[in-house]
């Protein structure tokens, strides 16, 4: 006999168990996943106004709509907000949250208490950054990276937001640690390591790579937090500190951080691709290996950002050499990918259409990277809008469009109800028109000369500042169509089936929505994630 | 064994991210730098402050094209200052420009004033009375019949004055203008212990690095008594302060008019052979130029400590956080996958 558990949707109310409290003190991922993903949908909102306003501000040269200070306010709170409180939790927070147990036939993840403190503290620093920007000496105005010596001197208010930064640390590496021991420990019987869907390999990674940096962001806020307070003047050069040291500190975990930003976005292309190729995906291993390798590597090439800050000769050789080794295993993804496709019996569906979107712009932004990598070109292009094109172009097209990809695979799944396809594909085509209006123009005027954080501009710019500007608008158009077509199936009765993909993973065998309760009996994983032989789209 | 995993974690894990060394060592480094240091600091505070409230006037010089990677220490300091949004007053193209915004910083110390008071369009103490390096009596109006480059160093710096002068030796063929007849440069110590025979010394050192090929009267060597010193410095705007055997000092040279105006700061090690002809061009002219504001450099004493600190406090930081994940790693290998016992 089935207990209720078992049959009611997790997302309608267990019975005897209603209201808000069952959401917020819930400690089922499915529930706290949803928790995530409202919250850092919402602060996606947050980020987006900030990031137009930005663009509406530099239509023109001089003033447009705001000061010089208010316009260093805002591009330090996009970063902050986009960053720390969207796209680093975003695909592993949100979707690993749901998806992860069910993929490996799971109850739960492991330690599921420690899965809602760490959203709790999501929350709280979220609401710290928030209050930030109200409270004490104005809104915090040094970049989202506090170099110091600014960052300990400047009396906006910067003291909280670094708060807040390590506060949303520690959320991040509970994620990861609970991803990391779920993923060795509470693996069906028989989910050994070679049958784990790419997705789940992907936040195996990621997890790893949580851990060992967040803790040094921890710190190196922490010590901007005390010198503020104290004066300690461990990175201030008037105390004998040294500037320096800070910038390694910092992009110790701020450069990992990108891979835990993209890292989970390719699983996501990795999972959806040979779904609607209906073959399986080549190269399993090398995927999933070189997730590892991302990983790895990318923990070893963060002073590529300091080319120009006075490091020795030697240094920058070796950093340019090993951020061009990063290169390899992102490289090996793209190839399998688009291998993966070859002579596959594609359905062109939005998930797919998101995925290659990926692909796309992924490639664009990880090809210029190479131009930032290697550090004769970076001399000429550092601290211009190509870093702002390039990093747009590998976060946002990455990562961004990896979420949506996910939201458009998985939505069915998660609501039980499928969404307008029709609004879906047209938005694809907005967003992808719009991104490339605004983020192309900035390699062009990167490459002219425009510094980066530059509240005006020589009228030579003009041109390529209006263009993008232009196309920011096109982009959140494409973004209102998406969320309207996407919330549309936030109504209505759930009529989707199991599996409306036709896809392999363990996820797609249970109901749409899942119950309260999944996989007590630990599931037969009989084939492996990409076997698609006997399987079929159930809508 | 899942609760005993946990715990183990949350046992250890505040040693990492809290690591009780780590703080000490900055703590550490913290007492070792007000201990000895403690005046410095100040002054350098102040110095520094005294920068950031002319950063505002950097644009002006700084050509948005113009990104010259600067591998000085002091280009962190000076980037980290510069407002990001505060651009360019008078970039040509467009009338109304912002004014940069408000932005009030802490009041620095005002207990002594190392640094640069730029006093742009006022003249120098015409009556300052020197040696030159023949060991001759002249006052500073003697001196500056011609535009002018001044270097305010000392001779037995251990460091940046050094450095100016031999950058200076690379960029003077490279000034497109006649030396000792278009200008010429004259580095005054401030050190009153300094002798005309030191002074003579250098100046042979410093021809000798350009081969002989710079003529004897294109650069003088000027030493003096303090209070002539105090007096030229004073009105150059040149703060600096003795510091046991050496100064504190910021690094900077100025271009005077024949009349004695100073006409244009530029600063750091070294100067641009194009800067250096436009300032003595426009002190010709007597025409006030734009401070050219690449670098400003000061002259810290270097703290070996500080940096063997900082080193350790790394490398402690780095080692207990892979010690932890390798425990972690481990443990989970050995655990294997947690036993579930069947419903039922």
């Amino acid at each position: 006999m089935h207990s209720p558990g078992e049959t009611v949707p997790f997302l309608d109310p267990y019975p005897g168990r209603s209201g808000i409290l069952s959401w917020i003190f819930s400690t089922d991922h499915k529930r706290i996943g949803m928790l995530y993903l409202w919250s850092i949908l919402s602060m996606f909102a947050v980020g987006v106004v900030l990031g137009v306003l930005m663009r509406l501000e530099l239509i023109a040269p001089g003033r447009t709509i705001m000061d010089a200070q208010t316009y260093n306010a805002m591009f330090t709170l996009h970063g902050v907000v986009m960053i720390f409180l969207l796209v680093i939790p975003g695909i592993p927070a949100a979707f690993g949250n749901i998806l992860l147990p069910l993929q490996i036939g799971a109850e739960d993840v492991s330690f599921p208490r420690l899965n809602l403190l760490s959203w709790w503290l999501y929350l709280t620093g979220a609401t710290l950054a928030v209050i930030s920007l109200f409270t004490g000496g104005g809104p915090p105005d040094t970049g989202w990276t506090f170099y110091v010596p600014f960052s300990e001197r400047t009396t906006t208010n910067v003291s909280l937001a670094v708060v807040a930064v390590f506060i949303l640390g520690f959320s991040s590496i509970l994620t990861g640690l609970n991803f990391i021991t779920t993923i060795h420990r509470l693996r069906a019987p028989q989910m050994s390591w070679g049958k784990l869907p790419l997705f789940t390999w992907s936040l195996y990674a990621t997890a790893w790579i949580q851990l060992l940096a967040t803790p040094v962001l921890g710190i190196t806020v922490a010590l901007i937090f005390i010198e503020r307070l104290l004066g300690i003047g461990l990175f201030d050069p008037s105390k004998g500190g040294d500037p320096l040291l800070y910038q390694h500190l910092f992009w110790i975990y701020s450069h990992p951080a990108v891979y835990i930003m993209i890292v989970p976005a390719m699983g996501v292309v990795s999972d959806i691709i040979p779904a609607f190729a209906r073959k399986s995906v080549f190269g399993y291993k090398a995927i999933a290996i070189s997730s590892l390798a991302i990983a790895f590597a990318g923990s070893l090439v963060w002073a590529h950002h300091m080319f120009v800050s006075g490091m020795s000769d030697t240094a920058v050789m070796v950093f340019s050499f090993l951020t061009f080794v990063v290169a390899i295993p992102s490289a090996v993804k793209v190839f399998n990918w688009v291998a993966t496709l070859y002579k596959g019996s594609i359905y062109l569906e939005p998930p797919l259409m998101f995925a290659l979107g990926f692909i796309f712009l992924f490639s664009a932004g990880g090809l210029t990277g190479l131009v930032l990598g290697s550090a004769g070109t970076n001399i000429h292009v550092h601290d211009t809008y190509f870093v702002v094109a390039h990093f747009h172009y590998v976060i946002f097209g990455g990562m961004g469009f990896g979420l949506f990809a996910a939201m458009h695979f998985w939505f069915p799944k998660i609501f039980g109800r499928m969404y307008d396809r029709r609004m879906a594909n047209v938005s694809w085509y907005l967003l992808i028109g719009g991104f490339n209006m605004l983020y192309f123009p900035m390699f062009v005027i990167g490459l002219q000369g425009m510094p980066r954080r530059y509240y005006d501009y020589l009228p030579m710019y003009q041109t390529g500042q209006m263009v993008s500007t232009v196309g920011s608008w096109v982009l959140v158009a494409g973004l209102i169509v998406m969320f309207y077509g996407l919330s549309k199936c936030l109504h209505g009765p759930r009529t989707v089936g199991n599996n409306p993909w036709g896809a392999a993973t363990l996820e797609w065998t249970l109901p749409s929505p899942p119950p309260h309760l999944t996989f007590l009996d630990p599931p037969d994983v009989p084939r492996g994630p990409y076997s698609y032989e006997g399987v079929s789209r159930d809508e | 064994m899942r609760s005993a995993l946990l715990i183990f974690i949350l046992l250890t894990w505040p040693s990492v991210a809290f690591p009780q060394s780590a703080l000490q060592t900055a703590h550490d480094a913290a007492a070792a730098v007000t201990a000895h240091d403690h005046s410095m600091a100040q002054q350098a505070d102040e110095a520094l402050h005294a920068e950031h409230s002319d950063a505002q006037a950097l644009p002006k010089d700084h050509a948005a094209g113009d990104r010259t990677p600067v591998v000085v220490p002091g280009e962190a300091t000076n980037s980290g200052l510069v407002k990001p949004g505060a651009m360019s007053a008078d970039h040509a193209g467009h009338g109304e420009q912002p004014v940069p915004a408000e932005h009030v910083h802490p009041a620095p110390v005002a207990e002594t004033s190392i640094g640069v008071t730029e006093k742009l369009g006022e003249f120098i103490a015409a009556e300052a009375r020197f040696f030159d390096e023949g060991g001759k009596a002249v006052t500073m109006a003697e001196i500056v019949d011609k535009p002018t480059i001044i270097v305010p160093v000392y001779f037995s710096c251990p460091n940046v004055c050094a450095i100016i002068q031999s950058s200076l030796t690379a960029v003077l063929p490279d000034v497109k203008l006649e030396p000792g007849v278009d200008f010429q440069v004259v580095s005054v110590s401030f050190d009153d212990t300094d002798t005309p025979t030191l002074a003579a010394h250098q100046k042979n050192n410093y021809l000798a690095a350009m081969d002989f090929t710079f003529p004897e009267n294109g650069w003088r060597f000027l030493t003096g008594d303090e209070a002539n010193i105090r007096k030229l410095m004073d009105s150059l705007g040149f703060g600096f302060r003795r510091e046991g055997k050496d100064f504190l000092h910021p690094v900077v040279i100025m271009a005077v008019s024949p009349k004695g105006k100073i006409v244009r700061y530029l600063y750091g090690t070294r100067p641009l052979a194009f800067d250096l002809t436009m300032a003595a061009t426009e002190a010709g002219k007597e025409r006030i130029g734009l401070s050219v504001k690449r670098v400003l450099a000061y002259c810290f004493s270097y703290d070996p400590e500080g940096k063997r600190y900082a080193f350790n406090f790394m490398k402690i930081t780095g080692t207990g956080i892979l010690f932890i994940l390798a425990v972690l790693l481990v443990s989970l290998m050995l655990a294997g996958r947690k036993k579930r016992t069947p419903r039922n």
